[in-house]
């Protein structure tokens, strides 16, 4: 758990602000509702979403192939599975409708890890229906707090902007972990589209210095709109200006990323300009 | 030196990410590559400072799921 963070503090992993926000949601959905916060309630579901998240995250990195220390962790897991589900017991008896909508959610994050790897070739629609269906475990805290404070009517909007936001935010974690990716030979949306349109010669890591990084920029820009017009229903300020941090985020990266790729490509520019001259006849 | 190559050793040779910056010429002596003083040249006009921020990125994975 230390591991994970960039400052050895376990917390300090979720405080970033480019991470998927599993623990605001919640809050947010709580606030922008008619009743006083429970206090109580929403640190117990922090609680509980902290150790899902580290169960998934301990199975998915041992079906990437690339644990290292996780399997002397793997019992560790009936810890973080009974703790993210026991506190749910406190809130909600056995037939309480929260029950069916956190057994489809937990279910398709862990239908979604098994065949991540045996996806053959990500395209969009293996993108939507694989990858992206891991992050659907965030559904869980969402319906625990809608039926917590009796607003069942606002489960769906939410859930549906946390669908079109973790789409967003999968794709990012693609595009920034191409290289990871490639060096770990594990496969993303991203790097199948660069095998299905790299030039003949090219290599992939070409594809993405070129091309592939302003491609993936394009494809995050393009879906902002859409999770700005989802959220707009849910009345919530401080997720709008969650987007409104996002998209700054997004922009900066884009500057500050696009110009040190084009750098790479006109350092090997000037590399094989030496051969190029040497080609030409005198 | 290929592009796929230099990406590589940007994002995974520390040591030669810090001499590149410092003197592209000397970075490149390790690599095999025979440098012309144009080349020299044209690579001492380049804009390190934005290949920082490629590193960073894309070097360790990020953290976001």
């Amino acid at each position: 758990m230390k591991s994970l963070s960039p400052t050895g503090d376990a917390p300090d992993y979720f405080m970033q602000p480019r991470m998927f926000p599993m623990l605001l949601l919640p809050w947010w959905m709580a606030e922008s509702g008619e009743q006083k916060l429970d206090r109580g309630f929403q640190s117990d579901v922090v609680y509980s979403t902290l150790n899902g998240y580290y169960y998934i995250r301990l199975l998915d990195n041992l079906m990437d192939g690339h644990g290292s220390v996780e399997i002397a962790l793997l019992p560790a897991a009936a810890f973080f599975h009974s703790e993210f589900l026991l506190t749910y017991q406190k809130y909600f008896d056995a037939n309480h409708p929260f029950w069916p909508v956190f057994r489809s959610a937990w279910f398709s994050s862990s239908e979604a890890i098994a065949s991540e790897a045996s996806v053959a070739c990500f395209d969009e629609d293996a993108f939507r229906q694989v990858s992206v269906q891991k992050l659907c475990a965030a559904r869980i805290p969402l319906a625990a707090t809608s039926y917590f404070y009796q607003q069942a009517e606002s489960m769906k909007p939410w859930l549906e902007f946390t669908t079109a936001l973790a789409n967003w935010s999968q794709m990012l974690d693609d595009l920034f972990d191409w290289h990871r990716d490639l060096r770990d030979k594990k496969d993303s949306y991203v790097l199948s589209r660069a095998r299905q349109h790299k030039r003949e010669a090219e290599t992939l890591e070409a594809w993405m210095a070129r091309t592939g990084f302003d491609w993936g920029m394009s494809v995050l820009r393009g879906w902002l709109p859409e999770l700005h017009r989802l959220a707009q229903p849910l009345r919530s300020a401080a997720l709008n200006r969650y987007l409104d941090l996002r998209a700054a985020m997004l922009e900066e990266d884009n500057t500050k990323l696009g110009a040190g790729l084009k750098t790479l490509v006109e350092i090997s520019a000037v590399l094989s300009s030496a051969k190029n001259y040497s080609a030409r006849p005198n | 030196m290929t592009l796929q190559q230099l990406i590589n050793k940007v994002l995974n040779d520390p040591a030669f990410f810090s001499q590149l910056k410092k003197d592209p010429a000397k970075a490149f002596q390790g690599t095999g590559e025979k440098l012309t003083p144009d080349q020299i040249k044209a690579l001492k006009e380049v804009n390190y400072k934005a290949l920082e921020d490629v590193g960073a990125a894309f070097a360790g994975g990020s953290a976001i799921t």
